[in-house]
């Protein structure tokens, strides 16, 4: 009994061999897209938490004017604090040999001698400082990558307005700069911008800090509050300069993670499950169908004593052999990818080692998972199967009521020719199923056009970010906040073309129970060069009263426009003052505070005062005027936006690019899998009536023309549809992508649409084709000998 | 086999959708820009600087004799007439006076110090009674009306001065522009520490108010822009659109929809326009911070 029902899942498998593999590839797509991210996501997060219990990553940060060292046992002191480490952190301008531009170093105190300190370094290659040696430095990795570095080079620097010669001796790693990127930035621009190591006494001579510290860190003891911690410290810090703590929600490389952590983790639940759904759908449309032309089958077996059961494994076993295969190359393919995705990830995050590894759980996870939805899909179709009662199986199917339908009704008819209105006829009688079929190859359409949705927002950042935001050729940090003098006098210098300045003002911004540590940028009336564009690409002008505030900012503060907000300015007088949100501003990046920057000025009771400047750059002048910048004291950085947009374009855009070129070639398969299924379906179902249609003397043209025309009015049907699933499947993945770092906007152009379109018509040609050849071989006689 | 009509109308629909198609997918996208015109109209070039207000007539009284000042009951901001007394000094002090006697009665000895000129109390520098020697500065004087503007360029910046240039003294919180007039540059320059830590040379132009101002006082900011070149009517491109070719000048115009690069001459240029000396044309359109997305050639529509 046993061996026949096994002859019969052979014979089916053989015979379904096409839609079968059809489906495994769909669940391969899902499966492998499912454990590549979520074995990334695993292997990234772990690494993450072990480097940073092991090179004990602080809790808690602050930034201060001066504070002399004894102010650290009072803040060791504060309950819930485990440890404290104080240190010199400072920005330089650096001269690096064969950089024409000026970079920028951040310069972070280590002490003289090696010791365990929280925020530990990790010596990649080199040696450790040593002590007494002020010119030693240790930089960190994808600094010294991207210059070319190795211990033994040296490079200028001006510290503390005197210039100065460093050695490198280490290239060194730490949990604070695990994504290193300047303060404000959002891409890293590894050339310009590196942490610099150096010995505490060297640090409190070249920043005149002798016994002093100007920056601090500290660990958490279990249970401890963060928030209380935090005001009291703050407390502490006041007198002397401190711009406000914060936990490491807000330092900066730990958010840049996290924020890409839980991108990999939505991504990675998102597109399995609808993968997995895909999978579901396309297994409930072959069962589903197989069984009705089995009907007779399944009636004959009941009849010979087959128990339900019996039948009902049978029939899942069909289902489970096609996911099975699939699940086996989409676990191989997955680790395969998840593997490749990690190293990428290398590229940006540094980690000491960053190793790929796959879980025995994840494994078990994504067969249970697949299994399961392939049962849900397979389920209802099978049930049907056992539950048919066998006298009514061995009868034909109850033909469909062949009354006159719209098409007849509304005269239509006369219009069309025999096999047109056959085509619509069947349609018509079936809406349902056509429907599904539709909707199958609508959803799979819908995926893809998804896939190329990602390349038009990444276009629109950059258009938005690069081009009509940034239009500036560098960006100029002074080290203290200057008077307009400082604006006339880069206005001087040979090569600059225009300048715009800006003001950055710390402060606490709070509404009601919600507060965020935020920098407060003042800006320009009429700004022509670093302008604000929303996502919608209009340029924004701050109005000169008020507070306009990014959307990402005001949700987290919990205000509209027109509420008030308490500013808390951190530095200078340190005033308080609520201020009315004039503009809420969609921005795309980060979460932004804006003032007019004569307002700011006057709320923090200052006169014009800049915190640096936007030039534009005449490009003849470009070398002398870099030159110079390199040597001016006041400075403590100059950005260079062109530079940071390369290095998106060489790093993010192509990781970009690799994992939507994966979702479109996922969603291509998936395409043509649902597509080449809904067709060979049809041909099985309609194998009867096609025969007989050509024994009436119908040429084979005009019956494959009958078979392919209700195929392509199926999928003419779903190219539409899916477009609108698509842009309701992109408007959700924005929700689920839109933080408080990036959000996507939500523009499509005509590209996207034509090419999913032609996409579907070209797997739709191809299914045709493969069933015409099948509709050529098909013997009349075998076909029409079936049943009665 | 022969091809019907209705098969001939198929075959037609079907390439017209699959060349739209092709042209769709494979069409020149254009670039959205931002433009502006070349156009006539007057243009300012000048020199901007930071300067101060300065009373140009300041007196110092200083003290005649030795002796005892009484306090001196003026204070800051007062005005006072030509020979106002300003103050009173008793050379002989007695040592000890004897109490209760005739003390409100100004000593017949004592010498007073009378205001050389018109004006303001700019600073009380002796604010107590007490003990002066001869010479000590008491007083400063100055007419807050009569003030000039002392600007401090850079020296090859003041070089390009004209004398008698025009002043533009700016105040966002006016609605009216003052105006000046450049009277002197010194020909000494100084050695000044910059803003930015940059040592560099410094002149002093001084010019005058050429309208009554009220408002400022003595030593008060001005931002102060010189006007060196002046036209009332002027080729000009906004100077966002030039971007170097090797040593040209060049700007896109926008041709029937196309960008096209073109050299042009520039003549003189200050913060927010050039003037175009040769290449275009008044009324063309030129595209502004033209990015690297843009190529000659490039369709672009303005946004």
């Amino acid at each position: 009994m046993q061996r026949a029902l096994f002859k019969k899942l052979i014979r089916d498998l053989w015979h379904l061999r096409g839609q079968l593999a059809a489906t495994a590839v769909v669940v391969a797509c899902g499966v492998a897209s499912f454990v590549s991210m979520r074995s990334t996501y695993a292997s990234l997060l772990e690494t993450q938490e072990n480097y940073y219990s092991e090179y004990r990553f602080g809790d808690v940060f602050a930034s201060l004017t001066r504070a002399p060292e004894g102010i650290a046992s009072r803040i060791a002191a504060v309950p819930g604090v485990a440890a404290v480490e104080t240190r010199i952190v400072s920005d330089a301008i650096l001269d690096i040999p064969d950089l024409r531009e000026p970079a920028q170093g951040r310069i972070v105190s280590i002490p003289e001698i090696e010791a365990p300190i929280l925020n530990d370094l990790h010596l990649k290659s080199g040696r450790y400082i040593r002590p007494g040696r002020s010119d030693e430095i240790i930089v960190s990795a994808a600094f010294a990558e991207a210059n070319g570095f190795v211990p033994g080079d040296s490079l200028g620097a001006i510290i503390n307005g005197r210039s100065r010669r460093l050695n490198i001796v280490g290239i060194g790693l730490s949990p604070e700069y695990i994504y290193e990127i300047r303060g404000g930035d959002i891409f890293p621009d590894n050339k310009r911008y590196g942490i610099i190591w150096m010995g505490r006494d060297a640090a409190e001579a070249a920043y005149d800090m002798k016994g002093a510290f100007n920056d601090l860190s500290l660990t958490l003891a279990p249970n401890a509050s963060e928030d209380q911690v935090i005001d009291q410290v703050d407390r502490i810090l006041k007198t002397y300069g401190g711009t406000g703590s914060y936990g490491r929600a807000d330092q900066q490389s730990y958010r840049f993670i996290s924020n890409e952590l839980s991108q990999l983790r939505t991504f990675g639940t998102f597109l399995p499950i609808v993968f997995l759904g895909v999978t579901a759908f396309l297994l409930h449309l072959v069962m589903s169908r197989l069984i009705n032309t089995q009907r007779e089958q399944i009636g004959l077996l009941k009849a010979f004593g087959y128990r339900n059961t019996e039948i009902g494994v049978h029939f899942f076993g069909l289902a489970f052999i096609s996911v099975l295969g699939g699940i086996i190359l989409g676990v191989l393919l997955g680790i395969w990818m998840g593997d490749g995705m990690t190293t990428m990830y290398t590229d940006y995050f540094r980690f000491p080692i960053l190793t790929y590894h796959i879980g025995i759980d994840l494994l078990v996870y994504s067969v249970l998972i697949t299994i399961g939805s392939a049962a849900l899909g397979a389920g209802s179709a099978v049930r049907r199967a056992v539950l048919l009662p066998p006298a009514e199986a061995m009868r034909p199917e109850a033909p469909p009521s062949f009354k006159p339908g719209i098409l007849e009704t509304s005269g239509l008819s006369g219009y069309l020719s025999p096999s047109s209105r056959m085509v619509a006829r069947n349609i018509s009688r079936h809406p349902l199923k056509s429907m599904l079929a539709s909707l199958g190859i609508a959803i799979a359409a819908a995926l893809l056009f998804t896939g190329f949705y990602f390349y038009d927002a990444i276009d629109q950042i950059i258009d938005i970010q690069f081009r009509q935001a940034i239009r500036e050729d560098a960006v100029v940090n002074f080290t203290k906040p200057q008077t307009q003098k400082a604006r006339l006098e880069l206005a001087d210098m040979s090569g600059v073309m225009g300048v715009e300045t800006f003001r950055a003002v710390a402060a606490r911004l709070s509404a009601e129970h919600y507060s965020k540590k935020s920098a407060i940028i003042g800006v320009e009336s009429e700004p022509d060069l670093h302008r604000i564009v929303d996502q919608n690409s209009q340029v924004r002008i701050v109005s000169p009263h008020g507070l306009a505030l990014s959307r990402a900012l005001a949700n987290r503060l919990g205000v509209s426009k027109g509420s008030f907000v308490t500013v808390e300015v951190l530095e200078g007088r340190r005033p308080v003052k609520r201020v009315e949100v004039t503009s809420i501003i969609d921005e795309l990046m980060g979460m932004n505070a804006y003032m007019n920057i004569r307002t700011l000025n006057r709320l923090m009771d200052e006169d014009d005062i800049i915190s640096g400047a936007y030039l534009r750059v005449d490009s003849r002048g470009e070398d002398g005027l870099y030159d110079k910048l390199k040597r001016i004291p006041s400075i403590s950085g100059v950005g260079m936006p062109k530079a940071i947009l390369e290095s998106f374009n060489d790093t993010f855009a192509k990781t970009i690019g690799i994992f939507t070129s994966v979702l479109v070639l996922f969603s291509s398969a998936i395409v043509f899998g649902v597509v080449y299924n809904a067709a060979r379906i049809a041909l099985s179902e309609r194998g009867r009536e096609l025969a007989s249609l050509r024994v009436l003397g119908f040429s084979k043209r005009e019956v494959a023309s009958i078979l392919l025309g209700e195929q392509a009015v199926v999928t003419l049907v779903a190219v539409p549809s899916g477009f609108v699933l698509g842009v309701v499947l992109c408007a959700t993945m924005n929700n689920l992508v839109d933080t408080e770092l990036m959000r996507l906007p939500l523009v499509f152009t005509i590209r996207t649409f034509l090419i999913t379109g032609v996409i579907v018509t070209i797997a739709s040609a191809i299914s045709a084709l493969l069933v015409t050849l099948r509709l050529r071989g098909l013997d009349l006689i075998a076909v029409l000998k079936t049943r009665e | 086999m022969k091809v019907t009509k209705r098969q001939w109308i198929y075959i037609g629909v079907g390439s017209f959708v699959v060349l739209l198609v092709l042209w769709g997918l494979f069409r020149e996208t254009p670039v959205t820009v931002d433009t502006g015109t070349c156009k006539r109209g007057p243009m300012v070039v000048t020199v901007d600087g930071e300067g101060t207000t300065r009373v140009r007539q300041k007196h110092t009284i200083t003290a005649p004799v030795s002796g005892k000042l009484f306090k001196i009951k003026l204070t800051e901001g007062d005005r006072i007439p030509h020979d106002y007394p300003v103050a009173e000094i008793d050379p002989n002090p007695p040592i000890q006076r004897e109490a209760d006697l005739n003390d409100d009665l100004p000593s017949p000895y004592t010498a007073k110090v009378f205001s050389p000129a018109d004006g303001r109390v700019l600073r009380v520098l002796e604010k107590s009674e007490g003990f002066v020697a001869a010479g000590t500065p008491l007083v400063e004087i100055g007419d807050t009306d009569n003030i000039e503007i002392v600007v401090d360029l850079l020296s090859t910046d003041a070089a390009r001065v004209p004398p008698g240039a025009t002043m533009l003294i700016e105040d966002p919180d006016r609605t009216q522009q003052l105006k000046g007039r450049v009277r002197l540059i010194e020909s000494q320059a100084i050695t000044k520490v910059s803003a930015l830590g940059v040592e560099e040379q410094r002149v002093n132009v001084i010019g005058d108010f050429l309208s009554k101002t009220t408002g400022y006082g003595d030593n008060y900011r001005v931002d102060v822009r010189i006007v060196i070149w002046e036209s009332g009517n002027v080729l000009s491109v906004p100077a966002s659109a030039l971007f170097r070719n090797g040593e040209d000048w060049n700007v896109f115009v926008v041709e029937y929809g196309r960008a096209q690069p073109r050299a042009v001459k520039i003549g003189q240029q200050n913060a927010d326009s050039a003037q175009v000396l040769e290449g275009l044309t008044e009324g063309e359109t030129v595209i502004l911070h033209p990015s690297n997305n843009l190529k000659a050639g490039s369709y672009v529509t303005p946004r």
